[in-house]
């Protein structure tokens, strides 16, 4: 007796640890089945009923607005079931690229500007050019300059969705105090240029409180295109060169660039010095770069009052880089046809008024209408430091070994925020270690 | 089978045989059913992937493009072409020397001062124990905070008598030193245990005899406790060192290689290679050298272990 109680007692634990891993996907695709079997008893003539995934970086209020959207989607389509997957922004590359790879990527994906060229260059991604002859869609309010990256021969690859001017978000309260005159008074008066900017920065900052001027990173560290190309743009130079195949970065002006931000942190000390993760709500930062979508958390603040402004200008203008965010469907999916259709459905002119709430749309009729306005501290406001800066704000830089790239440059830079190596030095030491991955 | 040959006593072994043998061959399967699923785990999220990265290792094998068998040619670029390499192999070596004797004197010290009855004795133990049982990335994230630059921990008391503290992790110089350091506080109570439990069972009668020839304390620790416990000592001494060449998750956390390439060690730059710019050949290739300095090293212990350990049962 006792040894077929064991027996039976290994073969349990053999057959628990045999089933446990497979465990998850069984009780998906039994969920799955009987969703089906549902599906098809409701619907038998909608077709065959079909899962598709949707991968996003969003925080939860934007996945809720998702959410809220499928639903719609799934009445007027009863045979597309859509879940969505978040990824976190810092591994989202890296975790698309490792899913395409093992065959489990999603149908349906964001992508940002970094992430396009590497995955349009492998072929990886659906041509959706057929979306140009749906007239319900008006594919011609889509701002042409917004296409550029995901567009090929004529091909379009995906839709932006996002598309947000940097800007300045600024402590109109500290300005107050100090009787400072402020980014919006000095852009109206023509004057807003990084002289007045570090100026002002110097004026505002107090350490003894811990308040600094400006700060220009607004999304970690390590994230240097974020925070450096506009200024890069401001003084006239650019990462790499239109065609990728060299590093532009490398002269005069780009040491005046990189001269000036190593001076804000290290010789004036009115920018938070590296690693340091100080945010604009807790009040300590006077000045600080960040984008549109970053509206939501400046409104949670109460303590003082706020105001938004463009970009200060440099030798050859503002600058402005936008931040860039497509939707694009995976060219290995098994239901082009209905990825297609919810691509179609999550950005056409409706919906992208809802997203509008968050992400700056790139169709002209949303951008410029009444509902977006009301979006940020005010209308004025709204027009002058997103609505103006759109035909001239240019996207980040990006490149198909981009990857690559980007590890590279962030251990360069940080002889520089680490003091170790003058700016000279640096952009050498750029060159050497970059150019080399540009081939 | 073996009892076959037994023959004095014929019949008595005929009676064994029948039975040990019934009992052997179910036995067999029972053994064999009972390690089941961590031989099958073994094979199928160990060996087999082990087996795949070794093969993977002479191949250029990357997410971006199609994969070639290229022979020895990661190998080959590991030593000759990639001076980060180098670099990387460097910084392991220096985090191991840091760490290594930090830890086990650190260890051995507070083991002794523990090793005694005091009120709150097991207070003091316990708490020292804690950061062990600790998730590392939650202890890295903490000590993140302790070291940053201005408003740290670290930095906010120095500032109380009047210093101003360094940017400890965007240095070049002090970065790994402070990881080495914060990697010791997270395991020294490791080493401790291991070293309290051997110098409890150092018998009372050494210390006694030692007494009565009037030995100095000094004496008394390196003549009779040190080769007492050097059993304990040399198995710490192993475990730390191959813990400490595969030191991961405190640099991702802290310093993310940084700043520059200061803090990139092996496992580091093999995750670096691996998943962050899809090399997977030369990721693979740099595994296997790790893995080859590891065996080295331990055979190496190994052996002179017979020079250094006295008392072994």
């Amino acid at each position: 007796m006792k040894k077929r109680y064991a027996l039976s007692l290994a073969i349990l634990l053999s057959a628990a640890t045999l089933t446990a891993c497979g465990n998850n996907s069984n009780n998906s695709s039994n969920e799955g089945n009987t969703a089906a079997a549902g599906e098809a008893t409701k619907s038998e003539d909608s077709g065959k009923s079909v899962n598709l995934k949707f991968s996003i970086w969003g925080n939860d209020t934007h996945k809720k607005m998702y959410e809220d959207m499928i639903a719609k989607f799934h009445e007027s389509h009863p045979n597309i079931n859509v879940e969505i997957m978040t990824i976190p922004f810092a591994d989202y590359q890296q975790k698309l690229s490792i899913m395409q790879a093992s065959k489990t990527a999603p149908d349906v994906a964001w992508l940002a500007e970094r992430m396009i060229p590497q995955f349009l260059t492998a072929d990886q991604l659906m041509d959706i050019s057929e979306i140009k002859n749906d007239t319900a869609y008006n594919f011609a309010d889509i701002y042409p300059s917004t296409l550029n990256l995901l567009s090929k021969d004529d091909h379009v690859y995906g839709i932006p969705f996002s598309t947000p001017p940097a800007m300045i978000y600024y402590n109109k309260t500290l300005f107050e105090e100090k009787g400072l005159a402020t980014p919006t008074e000095l852009y109206e008066q023509g004057k807003w240029n990084y002289d007045e900017f570090l100026k002002a920065a110097k004026a505002l900052t107090d350490p003894a409180k811990g308040i600094y001027g400006a700060n220009m990173v607004r999304n970690g560290w390590n994230n240097w295109p974020d925070a450096l190309q506009s200024i890069f743009n401001a003084y006239g130079t650019d990462f790499l060169s239109a065609d990728g195949t060299k590093l532009t970065l490398n002269s005069k002006e780009g040491e005046q660039a990189l001269t000036m931000f190593s001076d804000m942190i290290f010789k004036e000390k009115v920018h938070p010095k590296p690693g340091d993760q100080t945010t604009f709500d807790t009040g300590k930062i006077a000045m600080q770069k960040e984008l549109f979508s970053y509206m939501g958390k400046a409104k949670a603040v109460t303590d003082f009052k706020w105001d938004i402004a463009p970009l200060p200008a440099g030798p050859a203008g503002t600058g402005t880089t936008m931040g860039y965010a497509g939707v694009v469907g995976m060219k290995d999916t098994k239901h082009p046809k209905e990825t297609l259709e919810f691509i179609t459905y999550i950005t056409n002119p409706d919906n992208m008024v809802i997203t509008s709430q968050f992400f700056v749309p790139s169709r002209k009729a949303v951008l410029e209408s009444d509902d977006f306005l009301k979006q940020g501290p005010s209308p004025e406001s709204v027009k002058m430091a997103v609505i103006d800066q759109m035909p001239t704000a240019k996207s980040l830089p990006a490149h198909p070994n981009w990857q690559q790239i980007d590890t590279k440059m962030q251990s360069v830079l940080d002889y520089l925020y680490t003091q170790s190596a003058s700016v000279q030095d640096v952009l050498k030491k750029a060159d050497t270690e970059i150019t080399p991955l540009l081939k | 089978m073996e009892f076959a040959d037994v023959k004095p006593e014929p019949a008595k072994a005929v009676v064994r045989k029948g039975k040990t043998n019934r009992l052997n061959k179910h036995e067999k399967w029972y053994g064999y059913l009972f390690i089941s699923p961590m031989v099958i785990g073994y094979v199928v999220f160990l060996l087999i992937p082990i087996i795949a990265a070794f093969s993977m290792s002479f191949t250029n094998a990357s997410l971006l493009h199609e994969s070639e068998f290229i022979g020895l040619g990661n190998y080959k670029k590991a030593f000759t072409e990639d001076p980060l390499f180098w670099q990387t192999v460097g910084h392991t070596l220096y985090f191991s020397l840091g760490l290594i004797p930090l830890n086990l004197i650190l260890a051995l010290g507070l083991a002794v001062l523990l090793n005694r009855k005091l009120p709150f004795i097991g207070f003091f133990r316990t708490a020292i124990f804690t950061p062990v049982v600790t998730s590392i990335v939650v202890w890295s994230i903490v000590w993140k905070y302790i070291f940053a630059t201005d408003n740290g921990l670290m930095n906010q008391l120095l500032k109380l008598i009047g210093i101003t503290g360094p940017a400890w992790l965007y240095n070049m110089e002090l970065a790994m030193p402070v990881v080495i350091l914060v990697s010791v506080l997270k395991n020294v109570g490791l080493n401790m245990v291991i070293f309290l439990a051997a110098l409890q069972d150092v018998p009372k009668m050494y210390y006694e005899a030692a007494t009565i020839d009037g030995a100095s304390k000094r004496r008394t620790f390196f003549s009779i406790t040190l080769p007492m416990i050097s059993p304990s000592l040399f198995l710490a001494l192993i475990l730390t060192l191959i813990g400490s060449l595969k030191v991961f998750s405190q640099i991702q956390v802290m310093t993310d290689g940084g700043p520059g390439t200061s803090t990139y060690v092996l496992v580091y730059y093999i995750y670096q290679q691996a998943f962050k710019i899809f090399e997977f050949g030369y990721a693979s290739a740099i595994a296997f050298i790790l893995f080859f300095l590891v065996l080295v090293l331990t055979i190496v212990q190994w052996n002179l272990r017979k020079r250094w350990v006295h008392h072994e049962q």
